[in-house]
């Protein structure tokens, strides 16, 4: 276990930037969650510090030790593989007891280690077992004991859960966050799924076209995103353009009171769920619905007001395409860009 | 019986009739022309290459211990070479693929008429170590193609897992890699057993009839046209190959379910 920095990191494959400028600062105990559309290069950056491939520029650090030149092996550094990767000739057992017995450990101390990881990872009568028999989560969850028995200085999951169906996933997402706090392990993790980020994750990097555009608690990206590019990146989002004068927002949406200096170009920037569908009120806005997406748990409404296009997302089903509705925007809770 | 079945038997026939003659002929007496069917049975072939006065057996023996040496040095030539061309990039790369073949294109005289001037120089003709060395030459393409196409199928994602799990790079060849592509190091080291086994030519020139191999004593007999003792010899040739190459995978993987 050890705190984990990543300084200005670059790497290059043919020419082309594939990171750039990567700065990360990850304390002991940790999970982090590396978010990013594909090509982003997020499986990059965690083989970098894997050791698998070399940074062109930039360090990495496990505590204080430089890791640049320090072979895989040495590093200390478990990756667990989407692919999983288990070696498809040894035995649930054997598999996790790999890097204690290439460590030349004594046979009862693995033996020892080994049963606690298979308790741990609730994999018992599973020893004997190879690979090709065990279910998806079964397999996955060796992979994990294999990773956890060298007892890294971090652990790196690299889209683990991207194999198994929905629900195996979920209940897999609550057991290694479960394990992660349990173990107190450093990790860092890789995925595009916006919501395991959210449910896994003790801070989230986004990473777009190799860049690091926001790297903050999962609360924190989703409701104060640093650019339009990462409010865009975790769904819909409504823009209200205008400008600022005097306290007031001026749209073609109409004028509100807002809590800003005076600005010739303002975004204004709703979340659907802030959008929120109700009764006449003294600030609400007249809107008809143009647009209706059942969503099973809510409804998304595409609603018209002057000419503008928001998208809403409701609870109340029993709207329709037509419909006049009043709507009300928060602007303390919005978020703002000026340009 | 359709049609299919009628075709399989006749290209089984087709096979293992050459098989099942030659064992018929090793045990024929006088077969004079134009009888069908030899006039007499005679163990004469095989009480011939049993003889320890005429050291077939021997030879054999001597033939199977070279023929395993040479697989051996061959497989460790092939297994790192093919590595190297499927999981490494550098210059040249493509051509040295290509040179690869070049034993098997340019004729093996010519290429050990060259070599014998140069194992001259180094002492080592007529010595097993001069016979090993050239019999290695003629496995090594096919050495490394059969490892080489299994690499390149298989990638290096499971070695680099090793790797990251703390093993050495010996420890990944001897835990990982070499367990996994047993089958095909079983298939590889079989070729190459058998083309050493094979060798006539190359092993008289560099063995300068010093170094006599089974192959070597097969050979007067099919010029001289005695082909009871011919078969005889090329039964037990046949034999031989089949039970080393079954017992060695016996062995391979005995070996290997005590290391897993």
């Amino acid at each position: 276990m050890s705190n984990i920095k990543i300084f200005n990191v670059y790497k290059y494959y043919n020419g082309r930037a594939v990171l750039k400028n990567i700065n990360l600062d990850i304390n002991e105990g940790e999970l982090v969650v590396l978010l990013g559309p594909s090509g982003s290069g997020k499986t990059t950056l965690i083989n970098g510090i894997a050791g698998i491939i070399s940074f062109e520029n930039g360090e990495v650090y496990f505590n204080k030790d430089l890791m640049n030149n320090v072979p895989i092996e040495k590093r200390n550094a478990a990756l667990v593989d989407q692919n999983l990767l288990l070696f498809p000739h040894m035995t649930v057992y054997s598999n996790i007891a790999f890097g204690l017995k290439m460590r030349r450990l004594d046979k009862q101390i693995i033996d020892k280690k080994v049963k606690l990881l298979i308790d741990l990872m609730e994999l018992s009568g599973l020893e004997k077992k190879y690979p090709y028999q065990l279910s998806g989560g079964q397999a996955q969850r060796v992979a994990i004991a294999r990773a956890l028995a060298i007892e890294p200085k971090v652990l790196l999951l690299d889209e683990p859960l991207s194999k198994l169906d929905k629900n195996l996933r979920r209940n897999m997402q609550e057991f290694i966050k479960e394990l992660q706090k349990k173990l107190n392990i450093t990790t860092i993790m890789v995925t595009h799924d916006l919501e395991e980020a959210f449910i896994v994750a003790d801070k989230i990097a986004l990473l777009i076209d190799g860049e690091i555009k926001q790297y903050d608690t999962p609360a924190n990206i989703y409701e104060k995103p640093v650019s339009k590019e990462v409010a865009e990146f975790f769904g819909c989002s409504n823009y209200i353009y205008g400008k600022v004068e005097n306290g007031k927002f001026i749209s073609d949406v109409g004028v509100f009171d807002v809590n800003v200096s005076n600005c010739q170009y303002a975004t204004y920037m709703f979340r659907p769920e802030q959008i929120i569908l109700g009764e006449k009120q003294k600030n609400s806005l007249k809107a008809c619905i143009i647009k209706r997406q059942y969503l099973g748990d809510r409804v998304n409404y595409i609603i018209d007001i002057n000419g503008n296009k928001l998208v809403c997302s409701s609870n109340n089903k029993n709207l329709n395409i037509g419909d006049i509705v009043y709507i009300s925007l928060d602007f303390d809770k919005a978020i703002c860009f000026f340009e | 019986m359709n049609i299919n079945k009628i075709l399989v038997r006749i290209i089984a026939l087709l096979l293992f009739f050459p098989i099942l003659f030659m064992v018929f002929l090793s045990l024929s007496g006088a077969w004079p022309w134009p009888f069908l069917m030899p006039k007499s049975i005679s163990l004469r072939g095989y009480l011939y290459v049993f003889n320890p006065s005429t050291k077939i057996l021997k030879i054999l023996i001597n033939s199977i211990l070279l023929s395993l040496i040479v697989t051996f040095i061959t497989i460790a030539i092939s297994l790192p070479a093919a590595n190297a061309l499927a999981f490494y990039d550098f210059k040249g790369k493509n051509i040295i693929k290509v040179l690869l073949f070049l034993p098997l294109i340019v004729p093996m005289i010519a290429v050990t008429m060259g070599i014998h001037l140069i194992f001259i120089r180094l002492g080592i003709v007529n010595t097993y170590l001069g016979v090993i060395l050239i019999h290695v030459i003629p496995g090594i393409p096919y050495g490394v193609k059969i490892l080489l196409n299994v690499f390149e199928l298989k990638g290096n994602k499971i070695e680099l897992q090793a790797k990251i799990l703390g093993a050495s790079t010996w420890q990944v060849l001897r835990y990982i890699t070499i367990p996994i592509i047993m089958p095909t190091l079983v298939v590889a080291g079989s070729v190459i057993y058998i083309i050493s086994f094979t060798q006539y030519f190359i092993t008289f020139l560099i063995g300068g009839g010093k170094i006599i191999t089974y192959s070597i004593i097969l050979f007067p007999f099919a010029e001289s046209g005695d082909r009871t003792i011919l078969s005889a010899l090329s039964v037990i040739f046949v034999i031989s190959v089949l039970a080393i190459i079954y017992l060695s995978e016996k062995l391979v993987k005995k070996i290997y379910k005590n290391y897993i």
